[in-house]
């Protein structure tokens, strides 16, 4: 939970587009299986980290939140080699391994903070036992107190941020090169300017995923540094 | 900025199309925009990338320095103004209140119980708040009293005459300011408008130091001929037009850059939001100001007994330990808030960067229960004294004076300048009045993504902790979305 009410509106906000986002692609006809599944997974993790920010977030039961992230973070890894591409085995699962990060470092925050007693379902009974509960004058009102916890949260954080940067600047990259007349979904005759990914809208979709990936990692990255305090 | 736009008759030009205009510029005048266009002339949409980071940041700066620099101006400006006018307070107060502030030395001085009593008397009803011992022999001795009716923050001032005790006057003060310092401090912090008007400087805060590094970057990063020192240095002759404007603008920013950049840290920790969050960080830096403690130590104070639950030993037996302890210069001795709590004797000598120590001293036997030297505050507590009263003009008196009197002269004259450079940039053939023109569009299309991405980062981070300079940049790059957008379609419905 975020004590903070404009980082966690600033944050819900992010979370929210992201979900958004996940929702659109999801529904949008022609999906593969595979491609529905991985925005389900996305939007279901934007909607909990949404969720996260707010003290109601607290008690939503963690135990089902753990096994959706872990059973997400399988899916990634488990289904990179069968994506439709021109990709390796080997480079299909690389190519997977920030979105596998990114759902085990979920489930491994909700099982923190469940331990901890902070949500509902954990195991340490209103202790808080390992979490510091602060009087919300900070920005997050809880934060990790253990060395081990908060180190994996810092190195989490780090990578997340890392992550989030280099999938800024792949969307800034597709985005540029874009005609501005052309968007997702255009039609008539700003929909006829070719992009450089030669579909109409195409470039500006990849974009705006990207774009969106890296909300959700510049996010969480923002989550972990909280936890660590 | 983010979009690029089109003109009717342009379109969706093709992408890879040569723009000269929209490319980096170069050359003695490069670092303006080209020379203004009729409104019906097609603005070409700047081509891709080109080589190095910098070439293609720089019309980006440069759109960002131009929209900041129109839209926030006005407020740098105010306070450039404000600013000005504070700096000479000084000097305005000791002809004002040259009454109240300066006595002629005849004979030995009264104890100082008997000025406070004195001033007691031409205060009644007053609760005491601090008596001010002046530190030369030509100043009256200021005793501070809260009375109901007055404003918040604002208390009422005797002015004591330390020879024989005549009170020479009143004054309604703000903490130590005298009415002039008070209410042009008020100006410039808030232009009289309470917390709203507080937000106008820290707009100008948040802004100057944005503005102030994108135009030294500017400046600096101009391609020039062998003479690139001397006019990167001194404002160049010649005939009125925008080189010399620019010439100007450039040379005064880049000699009050230093300056500028200081006032703009030290007006960001005064302010309401951004002031908050450097706050939290210097005390989690371990920088936050150290304060005395007046906790009496046990077997003191209260249990010893006295006419009101304790012994005092009296203001001058308190004035004497302090003085004993070290303390020189003006003095300032706060009361003790309860029977549990000691005397403060601070000094106040803000025109000499060390003289800040301060003492506690126990009522019941006038002897300093603690210690708080300058000397051992965190570095960053004495940076930020010094900066609060640099910002002020009170660090080594009339020379900070003149520097900020300076200041704020270079900041009125480059906003004006900025100025008349858009104006001059005008469209000279179009019908009726029309504004500059603003730099191409599309500026951002030129950054690498790599360069971009942790510009948009460390931009989202500043914005957050400075919050007037995140929202109007927010509200910029929505507008100048939303403008794109608008000229896009209009152009579409054209073709």
């Amino acid at each position: 939970m975020i004590a903070a009410t404009g980082l966690r509106w600033i944050l819900t906000l992010l979370f929210a587009v992201s979900a958004a986002h996940g929702v659109w692609r999801a529904v949008l006809p022609g999906t593969a299986v595979t491609a529905r599944v991985d925005h389900a997974l996305h939007v279901a993790m934007s909607a909990l980290m949404a969720a996260m920010a707010w003290p109601w977030g607290m008690d939503l039961s963690a135990g089902p939140q753990i096994v959706l992230f872990s059973a997400g973070a399988l899916w990634f890894l488990a289904a990179a080699p069968f994506r439709p591409g021109d990709r390796t085995r080997r480079g299909a699962v690389l190519a997977a391994w920030p979105h596998v990060l990114m759902m085990a470092a979920m489930a491994w925050m909700v099982a923190a903070m469940a331990s901890s007693g902070a949500m509902a379902g954990g195991s340490g009974g209103g202790s808080m036992e390992g979490m510091d509960m602060g009087d919300g004058s900070g920005l997050a009102a809880m934060t990790l107190t253990g060395t081990g916890p908060r180190l994996a949260a810092g190195v989490l954080a780090a990578a997340f941020a890392g992550l989030g940067l280099v999938w800024l600047a792949r969307a800034f990259d597709r985005a540029r090169a874009l005609d501005p007349a052309v968007r997702p979904g255009a039609t008539g005759a700003a929909a006829v300017t070719v992009t450089t990914a030669g579909v109409p809208g195409e470039g500006a979709a990849v974009a705006l995923g990207l774009g969106c990936h890296a909300a959700m990692a510049l996010g969480m990255a923002v989550m972990f540094v909280l936890l660590v305090g | 900025m983010p979009e690029t736009g089109t003109q009717p008759g342009v379109g969706a030009a093709p992408e890879a199309e040569p723009v000269p205009e929209a490319r980096a510029p170069v050359g003695l005048d490069a670092d303006v925009p080209p020379s203004p266009r009729s409104a019906g002339e097609p603005v070409p949409a700047p081509a891709p990338a080109v080589p190095g980071p910098w070439s293609g940041l720089r019309p980006l700066l440069l759109r960002l320095h131009f929209y900041a620099g129109v839209l926030i101006g006005p407020f740098i400006l105010v306070a450039a103004v404000t600013g000005l006018a504070y700096t000479v307070t000084p000097q305005v107060e000791s002809i004002l209140y040259d009454h109240e502030l300066k006595v002629t030395p005849h004979g030995s001085a009264e104890p100082l119980a008997a000025q406070v009593a004195a001033a007691r008397r031409a205060v009644p009803g007053g609760t005491l708040v601090s008596v001010t011992k002046g530190a030369g022999p030509t100043d009256s001795t200021r005793v501070t009293f809260d009375k109901d009716g007055l404003p918040a923050g604002y208390t009422l001032t005797a002015f004591v005459d330390p020879y024989d005790g005549e009170v020479l006057g009143e004054l309604r003060t703000f903490g130590q300011w005298l009415p002039a310092r008070a209410w042009l401090d008020d100006l410039h912090r808030n232009l009289h408008l309470g917390d709203f008007g507080r937000n106008y400087s820290e707009i100008a805060a948040s802004w100057l130091w944005v503005e102030v590094l994108g135009g030294l970057a500017l400046w600096a990063g101009t391609a020039r001929n062998r003479k690139r020192l001397r006019r990167l240095l001194l404002p160049r002759g010649g005939p009125k037009g925008r080189r010399r404007t620019l010439s100007w603008h450039g040379a005064v920013g880049l000699w009050a850059s230093a300056g500028l950049l200081a006032l703009s840290a030290t007006g960001l920790t005064w302010s309401a939001h951004a002031g908050a969050s450097i706050g939290r960080i210097q005390d989690s830096l371990g920088g936050s100001t150290p304060s005395v403690s007046t906790v009496l130590p046990a077997a003191t104070g209260a249990e010893q007994g006295g006419g009101d639950g304790r012994e005092d030993v009296g203001i001058d037996a308190v004035v004497a330990s302090a003085r004993d302890a070290g303390l020189v210069g003006v003095l300032v001795v706060t009361p003790p808030a309860d029977a549990d709590s000691a005397y403060t004797v601070k000094e106040n000598t803000r025109s000499w960067p060390e003289q800040q120590d301060v003492v506690a001293v126990d009522p019941a036997t006038g002897k300093v229960t603690h210690e708080l030297d300058f000397d051992d505050f965190p570095l960053l507590a004495k940076m930020t004294s010094w900066g609060i009263n640099a910002h002020m003009g009170l660090l080594f008196g009339l020379a900070n004076q003149i520097v900020l009197a300076l200041l704020a002269l270079g900041v009125i004259g480059m906003t004006l300048w900025g100025y008349r450079m858009w104006w001059l940039r005008r469209p000279t053939r179009a019908q009726g009045l029309t504004a500059g023109r603003a730099p191409v569009r599309g500026a951002w299309r030129r950054v690498p993504g790599r360069v971009l991405a942790p510009l948009v980062v460390a931009a989202a981070v500043i914005g957050y902790y400075v919050p007037f300079f995140g929202l109007p940049l927010l509200l910029f790059v929505l507008v100048d979305v939303t403008a794109g957008a608008v000229r896009r379609r209009r152009a579409g419905v054209t073709a």
